[in-house]
């Protein structure tokens, strides 16, 4: 027997006896998205907030109470030449390691793509470095990078490289640096670029086949316009990562040698832990912040604009 | 039926290129254990052996077995808090990506752009009045505080990635089910979760890693030792007077593996979980 109908439309209440689980499903979505909101608003939003606060108070660790200190720290921030180095080595570490992580991860996705044989398990190890822990990540590279001990100085001399490079100082720190950074994060553009190209339906190459295209104008025509919305998520979401990573360099380098790796996250975590001054570090915190919402906002413009021009 | 053309100097090269890109991604791991199964005074000769002479047991035996820093206990601290993470996020993360994604509620708007927000303050920051917001909850020193904290640092995403799968999803079957009289949290989890089942494989597998992995808010919420996760456990062997590095890659051996394993036997549906969800935005 065919059960009766309760309502035609499906966003109405259904027939429930109990007047507390009526009352409960009426109101469902605030049910559903209150555990969601109290978590968040807790323990996000409020300690964004406090941050916000702090950076305009001079606060300091185990003083008395902060002082409320306007734009002081601002100021302070805007001339100071190790805030501007800070965010001179952000840019570079933000910028080379994105564009090497895509670059590998787009390269190694098409070769994935192309179907193989063992194909399954050649994807699985590739992604490997993204579930090491970042900090072993870093204690084992820096085993690796390690001028007396290191495995990667002991190779180039077995290949009759006499004077191998020293990775970690002031010179090469940064690119060594840059390439672990690398080495951690390609495997997720790997997966976001894989499942892109996964939903390009075959069709379109089929069609551009009979068409008398060869596969490299398939892949300009076809592959890269269908694979840019999905690429430009992953890029933003890539450089908002490196431009607070944090874990690898502390562990790494821990910013230096003589500053040389001093990225933002690293120079206001030491004004903040190390010497005590909470709000000044708070201050560092809130322009790596503006930074990366002008980033993100530029980034949404061009990103709109662009699916105007698809739907036109 | 798709054309292939299979030329073989193609295949050399990605052959070749496959070899190389396999090695940078895998010889660290391997370094890694390397060093935990070789006798200490080979492991640290100036002239180190890509193979060692002698494989031993005997760091991995000392490490499981330390009086000063208890493992199994620390492994389990870890698994609790991971699981518990994972667990946590996923009911809270699904209910409100259900009603982000299908229902209408008031500062709908608000909430989804506050979730993308959040991401973008660098974590290192909030760690400080995080601190401050746990001690006036009573939360430190306890592993339900850092269950609550990796949980809700996971949420914005989770929230994310499981909205973007349920649009995913045909809305035809639930809108059968509640003209069968269901109520929205039975349409919830009698027909979206168990449709949804690899987006959510791919985001518990996500925040169970992210849960063991975490490091920063574990070192400052967590002060007693018997208290302590696997990642700061692990740096009991840094030591003012001389780092064990024999130990230290011991015990991070120990931690990483168990999550490269869950790694990559769910890693199918990260695949998938991020095809429909964080790519679909």
């Amino acid at each position: 027997m065919n059960k009766p109908i309760a309502s035609m439309n499906p966003h109405d209440t259904p027939a429930v006896s109990n007047p507390i689980m009526r009352f409960l499903d009426r109101h469902a979505a605030y049910v559903l998205v209150l555990p969601t909101v109290v978590a968040i608003v807790l323990i996000n939003l409020y300690p964004l907030l406090y941050a916000a606060v702090l950076s305009f108070q001079e606060a300091k660790l185990g003083t008395a109470a902060p002082i409320f200190i306007g734009l002081d720290n601002y100021r302070r921030l805007m001339a100071d030449p190790e805030i501007w180095n800070a965010i001179r080595i952000t840019l570079i570490f933000t910028l080379f390691s994105v564009v090497g992580s895509v670059l590998i991860g787009l390269g190694l996705a098409l070769l994935l793509n192309s179907g193989f044989r063992g194909r399954g398990i050649v994807r699985s190890l590739f992604i490997i470095p993204w579930a090491i822990p970042a900090f072993v990540a870093a204690l084992i590279w820096a085993w690796m990078f390690n001028d007396q001990f290191g495995i990667i100085n002991a190779g180039l001399k077995q290949l009759g490289i006499a004077r191998p490079p020293i990775w970690l100082d002031r010179n090469n720190a940064i690119w060594s640096l840059i390439l672990v950074m690398i080495w951690k994060s390609f495997p997720f553009q790997l997966v976001v670029m894989l499942a892109g190209l996964q939903s390009i339906p075959a069709e379109m190459y089929d069609a551009a086949a009979v068409d008398g295209a060869n596969s490299r104008q398939a892949f300009w025509s076809i592959t890269l316009p269908l694979l840019r919305p999905v690429a430009m998520v992953s890029i933003l979401l890539a450089s908002i990562n490196a431009f607070h990573y944090f874990p690898i360099p502390w562990i790494l380098t821990g910013g230096g040698p003589s500053k040389a790796t001093n990225v933002l996250a690293i120079e206001a975590y030491t004004v903040a832990f190390n010497a005590g001054d909470m709000g000044y570090g708070a201050a560092g915190a809130m322009l790596m912040f503006f930074f990366i919402m002008i980033g993100a906002l530029v980034y949404v413009r061009l990103y709109i604009n662009e699916m105007r021009t698809y739907e036109k | 039926m798709t054309v292939k053309r299979k030329f073989p100097i193609k295949s050399i090269f990605t052959v070749i290129v496959l070899t190389v890109m396999l090695l940078f991604a895998l010889f660290p791991f391997f370094w890694l254990m390397r060093t935990a199964v070789t006798p200490a005074r080979e492991a640290f000769s100036t002239k180190p052996q890509l193979l060692p002479q002698n494989l031993t047991l005997e760091n991995l035996e000392r490490v499981i077995s330390s009086p000063t820093i208890p493992f199994t206990r620390q492994f389990g601290n870890s698994l609790i808090v991971a699981v518990s993470t994972t667990i946590f996020v996923i009911v809270v993360g699904a209910s409100g990506a259900y009603a982000l994604a299908r229902l209408k509620f008031k500062g709908q708007q608000t909430f989804s752009l506050s979730l993308l927000f959040i991401q973008l303050f660098p974590a290192v920051l909030l760690v400080i009045p995080l601190f401050i917001v746990m001690v006036n909850l009573k939360l430190t020193n306890s592993l339900f505080g850092l269950i609550l904290a990796y949980s809700t640092s996971n949420l914005p995403f989770v929230v994310w990635l499981l909205r973007g799968y349920f649009l995913s999803l045909p809305a035809e079957l639930e809108d059968a089910a509640r003209i069968d009289g269901c109520t929205t949290y039975g349409v919830l989890f009698r027909i979206i979760l168990p449709l949804a089942a690899p987006g959510i494989a791919a985001a518990a597998t996500l925040a169970f890693v992210n849960g063991w992995n975490e490091f920063l808010v574990a070192n400052v919420l967590i002060n007693d030792s018997r208290l302590r996760v696997l990642s700061i456990g692990l740096t009991s062997y840094i030591d003012q007077f001389g780092t064990d590095y024999s130990g230290l890659f011991s015990m991070a051996m120990l931690t990483t593996l168990p999550v490269v394993l869950v790694f990559m036997l769910f890693q199918r549906y990260i695949v998938g979980g991020l095809t429909a969800g964080a790519v679909k935005s």
